[in-house]
């Protein structure tokens, strides 16, 4: 009992001795700022210290057993990645890309090079293809774009139009042939009165 | 075979080639409506009876007055209306009179009796005509024209006094 109470006295007397400087100080201004400079030269004076002996401390420090030691999972559990992901600017990120240099510097002809066209052709079922075409679906839906009826309704329109303008051109020629002719029999000199008093329609 | 432009002589009297070809195509024409007359007698026959009785083959005067009604009636028809018969539409001929207008009916009728009783006889004065005109032409003061894309000839102007 004894000695635990003498072993508290210095504790006791620092106590003591630190309430009665911080009463001093606190009723003394000019006192207050000495002491804040002097702690503060004091921290200076520290700081330059533990700079210094940070560096040999490293050395001294097991850093990878601390490292093995810390619960990385839990870290990781605790960060929302989401959250993370929220704040990154993708778009920022995408127009820092220069995608015309990535794809420059792909060697198309290479890849294709590469490639066994027959290997890969050998792999197709083309008979399943085939099988699976709708061929007189596709059919009729060409020949509906192509729409050959019009096609072959105007041709045959245009090949009888030119045909009866031909027949009806010959028919003109020969008409003057035997006129040229007939008058030549009968001696006229003077040529034939083809044209009506008024043009048909008008009159 | 070198002649005159095609369009220069539309609208003037067309010659005696185009005219025999537009008559023969007629001729075919009124062939065929002929035997289609028989046809309807027949299947109108076929179903009153209900015998299949053979093809109907008329009399020759029995055809011959069947034909001159329906050469009749075409002709008349066709150049009182629009002034082409088939045989014209085909060879882009029209019948109208020597002043451009159309043929009136009773004008076209004596011009179809005309060609049907006298025959192609009349269309051969086409040839040496200084007016490219046969008989009938000449009689009934009508023409045979070139008109391919023409407008049908105007409706006769009615008579003044």
């Amino acid at each position: 009992m004894i000695w635990s109470t003498l072993g508290r006295l210095p504790v006791t007397a620092l106590s003591l001795g630190v309430d009665a400087a911080d009463r001093v100080v606190g009723s003394s201004h000019g006192l207050r700022a000495r002491v804040a400079r002097a702690a503060e030269a004091v921290g200076r004076a520290a700081i330059g210290t533990t700079h210094r002996s940070v560096a040999a401390t490293m050395h001294v420090l097991p850093i990878r057993e601390i490292v093995d030691a810390l619960p990385v999972d839990e870290i990781v559990a605790k960060v929302d990645l989401d959250a993370l992901l929220g704040r990154v600017d993708v778009n920022a990120m995408l127009q820092r890309v220069d995608v015309a240099a990535i794809v420059g510097r792909i060697d198309v002809e290479e890849i294709v090079a590469r490639v066994d066209v027959n290997a890969m052709l050998e792999r197709v079922d083309v008979n399943a293809l085939v099988a699976r075409i709708d061929v007189a679906g596709v059919v009729a839906e060409v020949l509906e774009e192509l729409d050959i009826r019009s096609i072959v309704r105007e041709s045959t329109v245009s090949v009888a139009g030119q045909t009866v303008e031909a027949v009806r051109t010959q028919a003109m020629a020969a008409d003057e042939i035997v006129a040229r002719v007939v008058d030549r029999l009968l001696l006229r000199r003077r040529g034939r009165a083809l044209e009506l008093s008024s043009p048909p329609g008008t009159a | 075979m070198a002649g005159r432009d095609p369009a220069a002589l539309q609208g003037c009297r067309a010659g005696i080639v185009s005219r025999v070809l537009a008559v023969g195509v007629d001729f075919a024409v009124v062939g065929l409506l002929w035997v289609g007359c028989l046809a309807t007698v027949w299947v109108v026959g076929v179903l009153v009876t209900g015998d299949l009785r053979e093809f109907p083959s008329p009399e020759g005067r029995v055809s011959a007055v069947g034909t001159g009604v329906i050469v009749l009636a075409y002709l008349s028809y066709w150049w009182a209306t629009t002034g082409s018969t088939v045989g014209g539409q085909l060879l882009g001929l029209r019948v109208v009179t020597d002043g451009g207008s159309r043929l009136p009916f009773a004008r076209a009728l004596a011009r179809a009796a005309i060609c049907l009783f006298l025959g192609p006889v009349v269309l051969l004065w086409a040839a040496v005509s200084r007016r490219n005109a046969g008989l009938h032409d000449l009689v009934l003061r009508t023409s045979v024209v070139h008109a391919w894309g023409h407008p049908p000839a105007a409706p006769r102007a009615p008579r003044h006094g």
